[in-house]
């Protein structure tokens, strides 16, 4: 080399030396004062509140850095487990829903917050006419208090209720007529022994369905009982009813006329012999019996199911309705809703709030346009997004979410319940609903808030009086609730029992009929932006992203209709065009449809998902609609399901879920050549108890960071949850069986997946855990192909792009947010079992498997799911499998799965068909 | 045999001359469908296997099918150039350079596809070797997929090697009659020296019959591993003893097909009728109709296995064959295979060269189907649930096929114009 070469490689290598310098030094500052209490990295848990109408659910909330990551269940004295379902689940997801994030405005135009309100508040207290504010029904005594001081202050301001449920209110004026009591009774599923519910979806559409799904499930005797379903259509309860009746809703009233009589002992008109046996089974024996109607019931039907019900014995001792409790937040509707009607129609409204109600969603035409006949300018609304109504109004602030704000509220176990903010208001601009009528209160100069400030100190002074005792609060909401019971028995007495109503012997016309119900998944609609709800599929029919018009086969083909048309469905001059989905179970004549989707507002997610079944309501229709026209448009839609078959191919796996026998036989041991030294995790779930209620599969979407995918990917096949729960039937003798099928990572002792990965990326871990190492994957998809459950789930897309803020907040920061291309699957919570390994290890004693567990197990409100381990031979899972016969899934590949299932069948049940 | 007089200067014209419109017009439409396949694959990588088909439930989709397909038609290449060599069938003479050509290009092709099918191609292409580490973080070795990586390398590798041993004699020849000054020098250099002494034509002739020999053995072998990918997995209808030989069957019968379509296409365009018989024409296609039968018995000890198995998801998967939205390409796919060959029972039709073309063309096609109900239509039925779930390829995913097919006839034309594709120290008088 020459000289000159020499010098010029020399220059070239110190420009890249100077090239790969370090940045300049940049001085980080650490947290010198740090928030007490919180420590990066470690959860705290604050005891809060989440209500579903009138339905309060204490709930514990994980926070993480001051940020909430996971709810959980508030665990209540004198309940088994969970009471926990999907809404609360998913309670995170509109928090942090960047579609939330909206200004308040005035006729359009952004304004500050105290500006709007003070509008609404002025124009509210200083109209000559009446101010109606229309809310949702709730359970919360303060707001009540609150009403009743404004009204006294200035009786110009009214408060109304509209429940987006239960348009006639028939189980109130029952109640109210024979009973005389204002409200709805809550009854005891615990102490019942047979429950016949007479189209009344106890456990799905029914707010209530997680308390009724603890109380059944988790009662003491749970597998002598037996619960009869006569409905309809096929809901959830009718999936896990040991005994179902698809009945025309025409029926049911004589049905009920038939029961009451066979009680009473007289002529029964029809023939339902099956039924009748049951109940006479039961009928006279010392056991408890309760008949549950539907709120969509007739007044008729709903006073002889009192009446079947006091014949009984359900209001005596031991009875179900012997606590004689009311569900709080159920009195004086009817009237509140009647009155508004009135009001409205004979023009005497001048201001109109929505206080977090969306009307101009749900109500049917006469009642949206006698809301309209209101000028726009004198419309307000205060809800959680900008909605239907809140287009429809002048002025609008942005709602608070439960999560941000001070609440209370009585559960329906009767626990005063204090709901405490777990996060400064994400939304600057919002408002809650107590605050609100705070500032009512203020400004109406009411003599009890003038020495307050905030709805805080108003809640505090009216829970501790005027001697606040800082322990005793502080005690509440750390607990989360108040010691004591708040509901006490109330008077009944039966009216009108006595008085032999005649009853109408004519047959029944059985004419076409629409039955509408809230939807499963989202309620009346206030959770459709919600894409964990969305895409959550459908219980029964499995159906995500939408609602469909459900009929069996006969009813279609009667119709011209075949799954996947488009019918187009008129009524009251309104039309609605909707897919068509065949679910054999439904009765004959009957068309089922899901209310809450097709909203034209409130969100992107919301937005174009299905169609508004409401529009094809009028004032007088009740839930059952009989005055419609159906026919087909030619036009199909691909509907998107994640499971479109039911039957059960595999017969051993028939025989393992409904025949299985009860006795328990001895299983070969496993033959795996590793041994299982320290822990060995597993998980035992029961089919009898699973709803499929979805609050596991919500729970398991929010602890591992899984995406939402969308309505296109799902009709692709492209499903994400790692925990789906199948439905199978099959016949039985001459009955339909159904059995929910939870499916997820088996976690194979000799798992298929395990050898064919050619990266290693999934392996077995020393614990019997299948095990995903995420960034080693290549995504050959080798193992998805090798499952033969196929419950590996694959990134097809970069999911993690499409996270607006502040919605990253959501994140469980303990869990890997996977790329697009790799395989992914259920991880048996390793980051919880992680976590209790630590805090083992600190405290130096083995990991304690009680108090270890997975999201779906923790989230269950029926217990259905047992997480633990079996080299414990204490631990809660053994035990239970040392008394159980149970199957693994697919048996016959010896892939020998960590999850054991125990089937169907029952002794109760083998011993009566043997009788 | 006979030898092929004037192939030298022919070999040397097909060289030396212009290209021809006819030749710039298809090299044109091959490199338009190779880009149509970049274009695929461009969108596969940046959008993510959300543009494919595939799904949950069948998570395998075209793109195992091509690799499984082009891998069995390098097979006939290797089947011609060194089977027959060892058995001394003398008719292989004027086919298997082109043959081992058409090895080459084939496995470069199958190689791809599963590189881009992959759901993070960048991290696969070096992970799937092993390679000593730090972390002591090797391959898995139990799975089929490392067992693929391994075959695939060892048989290309070899039947590189293959095909340059037998390309040496003829580039000495020809280092001194092309025009080209590149190509001269080119031939020069991997000619090695060579220049016919009776020394070198003995090391020669040890040399090729050896590796002759080891190419035969994986003839054999390779597709049986490709075949263990679906074999020792727990999948109904793939779950089977008979797929190695049936796989290797059929990718010789493919290969076959293959070869006979692409070498009458070149044969008309530069006159070989001129110099050259049909009788290795007639001797593919016996080959062809010999396989064809065996295949047939493939398909029905799958379906009769399926019977005697008794086990419901494996009958599931067949009623699925027959009665899904695959019928068609099922019962196709019996017709291609199995109905077809049949037509060389007769020795006019084997050595009618254009329908000769047509029948081995769709015998292709057939053969393709065949690996898409088989990867496919085992894969859409779990144990568990009843109804199958279907598959439908998208645009990226018939691109891909386009731009396979591109690249192949692309690198075969350039191919033929810069080597000798007849072997003209084994036809020269």
């Amino acid at each position: 080399m020459r000289r000159r070469d020499f010098i010029q490689g020399l220059g070239a290598a110190m420009a890249l030396n100077a090239a790969a310098c370090r940045r300049p030094e940049q001085r980080a500052v650490p947290l010198v004062n740090p928030v007490e209490y919180v420590i990066p990295g470690v959860s705290n848990y604050y005891s809060t509140l989440f209500t579903l109408q009138n339905i309060a659910f204490p709930i514990l909330v994980e926070t993480r850095d001051e940020k909430p990551v996971k709810i959980e269940a508030n665990l209540l004295p004198g309940r088994k487990g969970a009471v926990s379902d999907k809404y609360m689940q998913s309670a995170l997801y509109s928090l942090y829903d960047p579609d939330r994030f909206q200004n308040a405005s005035i006729e359009n135009k952004k304004t500050g917050k105290e500006e709007a309100i003070d509008k609404i508040i002025k124009s509210l207290a200083s109209s000559s006419g009446i101010s109606a504010v229309i809310t949702d029904i709730s359970c919360s005594p303060s707001s009540l208090e609150m009403k009743k001081q404004i009204s006294i202050a200035n009786p110009k301001i009214m408060f109304f209720e509209m429940n987006p449920l239960d348009r006639n209110y028939y189980l109130q004026e029952a109640n109210k007529a024979v009973l005389g009591l204002d409200g709805e009774l809550l009854p005891d599923l615990s102490a019942a022994d047979l429950i016949i519910t007479l189209d009344s979806d106890i456990f799905g559409t029914d707010p209530l369905a997680a308390y009724y799904a603890n109380s059944w499930f988790q009662s003491q005797n749970f597998e002598e009982n037996r619960l009869i379903a006569i409905e309809a259509g096929l809901s959830p309860t009718g999936i896990v009813a040991d005994k179902r009746f698809a009945i025309h809703p025409d029926k049911f009233e004589r049905l009920l006329n038939d029961i009451n009589n066979l009680l009473e002992q007289k002529a029964v008109i029809s023939q339902n012999n099956e039924l009748y046996n049951e109940i006479s089974d039961y009928f006279g024996k010392n056991k408890s019996i309760v008949i549950l109607g539907g709120k969509q019931l007739s007044i008729r039907a709903h006073t002889l199911i009192i009446k079947i019900n006091k014949l009984l014995g359900a209001f005596t001792d031991g009875g179900a309705y012997s606590t004689k409790s009311i569900l709080p937040g159920s009195e004086g509707r009817k009237e509140s809703e009647k009155e508004l009607r009135d009001l409205l129609t004979g023009n005497k409204i001048e201001n109109l709030l929505f206080l977090d109600i969306n009307p101009f969603y749900f109500a049917e035409s006469t009642l949206k346009n006698l809301i309209s006949k209101v000028p726009i300018n004198r419309r307000f609304a205060i809800n959680f997004y900008k909605d239907e109504t809140a287009e429809n109004c002048s002025v609008f602030i942005p709602l608070s979410h439960s999560l941000e704000s001070w609440r209370d509220a009585v559960s329906p176990d009767g626990y005063y319940v204090i709901g405490q903010p777990v996060i400064n208001p994400l939304n600057k601009n919002s408002v809650s609903k107590e605050e609100f009528m705070f500032l009512i209160c203020k400004n109406l100069n009411i003599s009890a808030f003038q020495d307050l400030n905030t709805f805080y100190d108003y809640l505090r002074k009216s829970c501790l009086g005027d001697a606040p005792d800082r322990m005793s609060w502080e005690n509440a909401l750390r607990r989360g609730y108040f010691e004591g019971k708040r509901i006490s028995a109330t008077e009944i007495k039966f009216n009108q029992l006595n008085s032999d109503e005649k009853i109408i012997d004519i047959a029944p016309k059985e004419e076409l009929s629409l039955i509408i119900t809230p939807s499963l998944n989202i309620f009346d609609g206030r959770f459709a932006n919600c894409a964990w709800l969305q895409e959550l599929p459908h219980p029964v029919s499995k159906q995500c992203w939408g609602n469909s018009l459900a009929m069996n086969n006969r009813t279609a083909v009667k119709q011209g209709l075949k799954e996947g048309d488009i019918a187009k469905i008129e009524s009251n001059g309104n039309s609605l065009e909707l897919s068509v989905l065949i679910i054999d179970e439904i009765a004959n004549d009957v068309i089922c449809c899901e209310s809450g989707y097709g909203r034209s507002a409130g969100g992107n997610i919301a937005k174009g998902t299905g169609g508004n079944i409401n529009l094809l309501f009028d004032t007088s229709s009740d839930t059952i609609l009989q005055v419609f026209k159906i026919y087909p448009t030619g036009k199909t839609y691909k509907i998107a399901r994640t499971q479109t078959d039911f039957s059960l191919t595999n017969l051993k796996l028939e025989k393992d879920i409904f025949y299985q026998p009860a006795e328990i036989q001895k299983k070969k041991s496993s033959d795996s050549n590793f041994e299982y030294t320290g822990n060995r995790w597993a998980m035992a779930i029961d089919l009898k108890k699973c709803t499929a209620c979805g609050a596991c599969q919500i729970a398991c979407q929010s602890e591992n960071n899984i995406p939402s995918v969308g309505k296109d990917e799902i009709i692709r096949g492209r499903n994400m949850l790692w925990l789906n729960i199948e439905r199978y039937t099959t016949v039985i003798g001459k009955e339909r069986k159904h059995v929910n099928l939870p499916l997820l990572c088996q976690h194979c002792e000799k798992a298929p997946c395990e050898n064919v990965c050619p990266v290693a990326a999934t392996t077995h871990s020393p614990e019997g855990i299948n095990e995903m190492t995420y960034n080693r994957c290549i995504g050959a998809r080798f193992c998805m192909v090798n499952c033969p459950y196929k419950i590996r789930r694959f990134n097809f897309k970069n999911h993690a792009k499409d996270i607006h803020t502040p919605f990253e907040n959501i994140l469980n920061p303990d869990v890997t947010v996977r790329m697009q291309g790799i395989a992914e699957k259920c991880t048996f919570c390793i980051q919880r079992i992680n976590e209790a390994r630590k805090n083992a290890r600190k405290s130096g004693l083995a990991i304690d498997d009680t108090k270890l567990q997975t999201a779906c197990q923790q989230s269950c409100p029926t217990g259905a799911i047992l997480f633990g381990n079996i080299n414990n031979k204490e631990s809660a899972i053994s035990k239970k499998l040392s008394c159980t016969q149970y199957f693994k899934l697919l048996e016959e590949l010896n892939t020998q799965p960590s999850i054991s299932y125990i089937g169907l069948n029952r002794n109760a049940d083998t011993e009566r068909a043997a009788k | 045999m006979k030898k092929m007089p004037g192939v030298e200067n022919m070999l040397i014209h097909i060289i030396n001359d212009k290209t021809s419109w006819k030749y710039r017009l298809t090299i044109s439409i091959t490199l338009l469908m190779t880009l149509i396949g970049l274009a695929g694959a461009y969108f596969t990588i940046n959008r993510g296997l959300s543009s494919w088909g595939i799904h949950n439930y069948v998570s395998w989709g075209v793109a195992i099918v091509s690799f499984v397909f082009w891998i069995g038609i390098a097979h006939a290449g290797t089947l011609i150039s060194a089977i027959l060599y060892m058995l001394n069938q003398e008719w292989r003479a004027p086919l298997h350079r082109a043959a081992e050509a058409m090895t080459i290009f084939s496995v470069i092709v199958a190689a791809l596809f599963p590189i881009i099918h992959t759901g993070r191609p960048w991290f696969s292409l070096y992970w799937l070797f092993p390679y000593p580490n730090q972390m002591g973080m090797w391959v898995n070795f139990s799975s089929p997929l490392v067992w693929d990586i391994f075959a695939i390398l060892t048989y290309f590798i070899l039947s590189l090697c293959f095909w340059y041993l037998g390309l040496i004699p003829d580039l000495a020849i020809l280092k001194y009659k092309i025009k080209s000054k590149t190509l001269s020098r080119l031939y020069d250099f991997f000619a090695l020296g060579w220049s016919g002494s009776s020394k070198q034509w003995k090391v020669y002739r040890n040399t090729y019959v050896t590796l002759a020999g080891i190419a035969t053995a994986l003839v054999i072998s390779v597709h049986s591993i490709v075949s263990t990918d679906f074999a020792v997995t727990l999948v109904n209808g793939w779950h089977s003893t008979i797929f190695p030989p049936y796989f290797v069957v059929g990718a010789i019968m493919s290969g076959c097909a293959m070869v006979s379509c692409i070498l009458i296409v070149t044969r008309y365009s530069f006159e070989i009728g001129k110099i050259s018989g049909t009788e290795h024409y007639d001797k593919l296609n016996k080959i062809i109709l010999a396989t064809s039968l065996m295949l047939s018995y493939c398909y029905l000890a799958e379906l009769f296995f399926a019977w005697y198995s008794g086990s419901s998801s494996e009958l599931g998967i067949i009623y699925g064959r027959v009665y899904s939205d695959y019928s068609l390409l099922f019962f196709a796919m019996l017709f291609l295979n199995v109905v077809l060959p049949q037509l060389y029972w007769s020795k006019s039709i084997r050595n009618n060269l254009p329908i000769v073309f047509l029948i081995n063309f769709l015998i292709n096609i057939g053969m393709w189907l065949e690996r898409f109900i088989i990867v496919v239509s085992s894969l859409f039925r779990t144990s568990l649930s009843g109804k199958p779930e279907m598959y439908y390829p998208t645009l990226t995913d018939i691109s891909l096929i386009i731009g396979s097919f591109g690249l192949f006839l692309t690198m075969y034309l350039i191919f033929v114009r810069i080597f000798p594709i007849i072997s003209i120290y084994e036809n020269k008088e």
